[in-house]
C-alpha cells in the first residue's frame, strides 16, 4: 500500500522534508509520495503559521518541490532562491539516490495546472462530473505537452455505494457531506467513465472508512477493473 | 529519586565494534557512496533493510531496562521523526527523544507532528532540542540565522510551540522569527501531553534559553570541575526564573569485566584509527562551526599524541572518542564496577539522567544494561536494582 502524505509548503525547510522523505522512502522501499497544499485561504494558513502572500503560495510550492528534488539527486547541491536557501546541500551514502515521492498537486484555477504541467507527477481533480472533467483535462494536456514525462491524472471522490440505488439514497441522508450516491453497478460504471476521460489514480473515501474500504473493495473495484479491460476479464 | 537513562540509536550507521571502522553494519559505508551493503547473506537484497537493525536495538535496550533512545539529527542520519513512527509499533515503553532543530519545521506543524505521534505511541514522544552547530553545516540545512539569533528562535519556537498546543485553538503570537493567528491544535491532539525537553548548547545564549524552556539542561561529558560548573550556572539561572532544571549528559561508554579489556578494546580502536583524523587531532580548534560545546571539548587536547593514553584525561575518562566515531570525543572507559562508579560521580555533580552509547548498539545494550546500570547507586546511594 502507498502512503500519500499531505502538507503545505509552509512546513518548514524543504530539505528537512526531503530528509524525512529519504527515511520512510528507504524503509517503505519507495511507497511514500506527497500531495502537496496550499494552505487554505489566507485566515487559514496564518492560522499555520504561515504569512505568505496569495501570490507567494504556489511560487513557493515550485520552490520547495525544485529544492528537495535537488537535495535528493545532487550531493553538492546550492540553491538560493525566494523562499528556501541551501549551500553544499545534498544527502550523501544510502541517504543518496532516494526517489523522490511522487508529487500529487492539486487546484483548477490557471497557475495551479501550470505548476502541475511542470512539476508533479499527477495532478489531482476533485469531483467533477466527467464530462465537465473532460474539457479541464485538456486545458491541462495542452500546458504538459512541453514535459519531458507524462503528467498522470488522478480524482478525489467521496462515494457511498449499496446495493440498490433506493439504499443508497436512504443511506445517503445520514451522511453530512456530498458524495456520489448510487448502487455499486452505477458508482463502478460512473468510475468506469472517469478512467475513460484519463483518470489514472482515484482518491476514494466513504465513512466509515474501515467497513466501506471492504464494501468499496469487495463490491466495486472488482466490477471497474472488469469495465476498463478490453477483454472484459477481471484484470485484478 | 530516580535516575532516567536512555540509550542511542545509532541512525548514522555503526561498524561492529570499536576496534575498527569496517565492516559497517546496514548499508553505511562512510566515505564510500556508491557501496551499499543490504544484508550479509552474500550482499545481495535480501528483504532486510537498517530499520530492521534499529528495531533490535530499540528491542535490546528496551529489554535491558533503558527508557528510550536519542534519535540524532545530523545530515548523515536517518531522519528522526520518521524513524520513531517505526520503532513505535516496535516497542512497547520505549521513549523516543527526537533531536530537533527549531530550523526544520513550523511550530505549527512541529505541534502537530509531535502531538501525533504522541496520540500514537501513548505519550512516549520527547525533545533533544538543539539549536545546531553553525557554520557551513547550518547552511547545509537551508538554514541561515547567525548563532546567538539561533537561540533566540529556540526560545520563540519554544513558546510558540507551547501556545499553539495549550492556547486553547486561538493563540496569536507576533514575533521576530514567528507570526501565527487564532492557531491551535484539533482537540483530540491538544490533550496529549507536552514532550520533556533535553536541551543542548553550551554558550551563554543557549543557557539563557535553556533556563527558560528545558527540563533537562543536556551536556556532553566534560571534565569534572568544568562540568559542575556548567551544571551548577545552568539551575542557578533557572533559579532566578523561579524554575526548576535537572541535568544530564550524553556519553559513549566502554565497559567490560576488566580495566585491561576495556582499555585494549580503545587501544584497538586508536591504532586502526584513520592516520590523517589522528594527525589533525591535535590541539586547537578542529571545527569550522561556531559551536561552543565541541570547542570547549576541542580545547582539550594534547599537544603530543603517540599513544591512547595520551588522551586519558582523568580517570576512566578518555577523550579520543571522535577518532573511532563522529560526534563527542570524551567518553569513560573501564570495568563494569569502575564505569558504574563514574556515573554515580556525575550524578553527584548534578546529572539527573544520562544518554549512553556504546559500539555496537545492540550487543552493547545488552551488556551495559546487564552489567553496569544495576551497579549504579543513583541518588539514594542504593544499587537501582539488584546485581545478578
Amino acid at each position: 500500500m502507498r502512503l500519500l502524505t499531505e502538507f503545505d509548503a509552509s512546513r518548514g525547510s524543504a530539505v528537512y522534508a526531503a530528509k524525512n522523505a529519504v527515511s520512510y522512502q528507504r524503509y517503505t522501499r519507495g511507497r511514500f509520495a506527497w500531495q502537496i497544499g496550499t494552505g487554505g485561504t489566507r485566515e487559514q494558513r496564518r492560522s499555520q503559521g504561515d504569512f505568505a502572500e496569495d501570490a507567494a503560495v504556489i511560487p513557493r510550492i515550485e520552490e520547495f518541490i525544485t529544492v528537495a528534488r535537488g537535495v535528493l539527486t545532487s550531493g553538492t547541491y546550492t540553491f538560493k532562491g525566494k523562499y528556501f536557501e541551501v549551500l553544499n546541500g545534498g544527502f550523501k551514502g544510502p541517504l543518496s539516490n532516494s526517489p523522490l515521492p511522487r508529487i500529487y498537486l492539486s487546484g483548477n484555477t490557471a497557475e495551479a495546472y501550470e505548476l502541475s504541467a511542470k512539476v508533479a507527477d499527477v495532478h489531482v481533480f476533485d469531483g467533477l462530473p466527467p464530462d465537465q472533467l473532460e474539457a479541464e483535462i485538456r486545458k491541462l494536456e495542452d500546458l504538459g505537452e512541453r514535459r519531458s514525462h507524462p503528467l498522470h491524472l488522478g480524482l478525489r471522490l467521496s462515494v457511498l455505494a449499496r446495493e440498490s440505488e433506493a439504499e443508497a439514497r436512504a443511506d445517503a441522508a445520514h451522511f453530512p457531506g456530498q458524495p456520489v450516491v448510487g448502487s455499486y453497478a452505477q458508482i463502478s460504471g460512473l468510475l468506469a467513465d472517469y478512467v475513460k476521460a484519463g483518470i489514472g489514480s482515484f482518491i476514494l473515501a466513504a465513512s466509515p472508512h474501515l467497513e466501506e474500504a471492504y464494501r468499496v473493495g469487495e463490491h466495486v473495484l472488482p466490477a471497474v477493473r472488469r469495465l476498463i479491460t478490453p477483454s472484459g476479464r477481471d484484470a485484478a | 529519586m530516580s535516575i532516567d537513562i536512555f540509550w542511542r540509536i545509532p541512525t548514522h550507521g555503526e561498524p561492529s565494534s570499536h576496534r575498527s571502522r569496517r565492516p559497517f553494519r546496514g548499508d553505511w559505508f562512510p566515505g564510500d557512496d556508491g557501496q551499499r551493503q543490504l544484508g550479509l547473506a552474500g550482499g545481495g537484497d535480501d528483504g532486510f533493510s537498517y530499520i530492521d537493525y534499529l528495531a533490535e536495538i530499540a528491542r535490546a535496550a528496551e529489554i535491558s531496562g533503558f527508557q528510550g533512545g536519542l534519535l540524532p539529527s545530523f545530515p548523515m542520519t536517518d531522519e528522526p521523526w520518521a524513524i520513531s513512527s517505526f520503532l513505535a509499533r516496535e516497542t512497547r515503553t520505549f521513549r523516543f527523544m527526537i533531536a530537533f532543530q527549531p530550523g526544520f519545521l513550523n511550530p505549527v506543524t512541529a505541534a502537530r507532528m509531535t502531538a501525533s505521534l504522541q496520540r500514537a505511541t501513548g505519550g512516549r514522544a520527547l525533545y533533544n532540542i538543539i539549536t545546531g552547530g553553525g557554520g557551513p553545516q547550518q547552511l547545509w540545512w537551508g538554514d541561515c540565522v547567525a548563532h546567538d539569533d539561533r537561540y533566540a528562535r529556540t526560545a520563540e519556537f519554544l513558546d510558540v510551540l507551547r501556545g499553539v498546543w495549550s492556547g486553547g485553538g486561538s493563540y496569536t503570537h507576533h514575533g521576530k522569527f514567528y507570526r501565527v493567528e487564532n492557531a491551535g491544535l484539533p482537540e483530540i491532539l491538544a490533550k496529549e501531553s507536552f514532550p520533556e525537553i533535553y536541551f543542548s548548547g553550551s554558550s551563554d545564549a543557549a543557557l539563557v534559553s535553556a533556563a527558560k524552556h528545558a527540563d533537562y539542561y543536556l551536556s556532553w561529558l566534560e571534565p569534572s570541575v568544568q562540568l559542575a560548573e556548567k551544571f551548577s550556572r545552568v539551575k542557578e539561572r533557572t533559579a532566578q526564573l523561579g524554575r526548576k532544571i535537572k541535568c544530564a549528559v550524553r556519553v559513549d561508554i566502554v565497559a567490560r569485566a576488566t580495566e585491561e579489556e576495556a582499555w585494549r578494546e580503545v587501544s584497538r580502536g586508536f591504532e586502526n584509527a584513520d592516520p590523517a583524523l589522528v594527525a589533525g587531532f591535535k590541539g586547537g580548534p578542529g571545527s569550522t562551526g561556531d559551536s561552543v560545546g565541541a570547542a570547549r571539548q576541542s580545547g582539550l587536547r594534547p599537544r603530543t599524541l603517540n599513544s591512547y593514553r595520551d588522551l586519558i584525561i582523568e580517570p576512566n575518562v578518555w577523550s579520543g572518542f571522535t577518532l573511532l566515531r563522529g560526534g563527542q570525543t570524551n567518553g569513560i572507559v573501564g570495568n563494569y564496577q569502575q564505569v558504574a562508579e563514574k556515573l554515580d560521580q556525575l550524578v553527584q555533580l548534578g546529572a539527573d539522567a544520562f544518554i549512553l552509547a556504546s559500539t555496537p548498539h545492540l550487543e552493547e545494550a545488552y551488556r551495559v544494561g546487564e552489567e553496569v546500570l544495576p551497579l549504579v547507586r543513583g541518588k539514594s546511594g542504593a544499587a537501582l536494582r539488584a546485581v545478578g
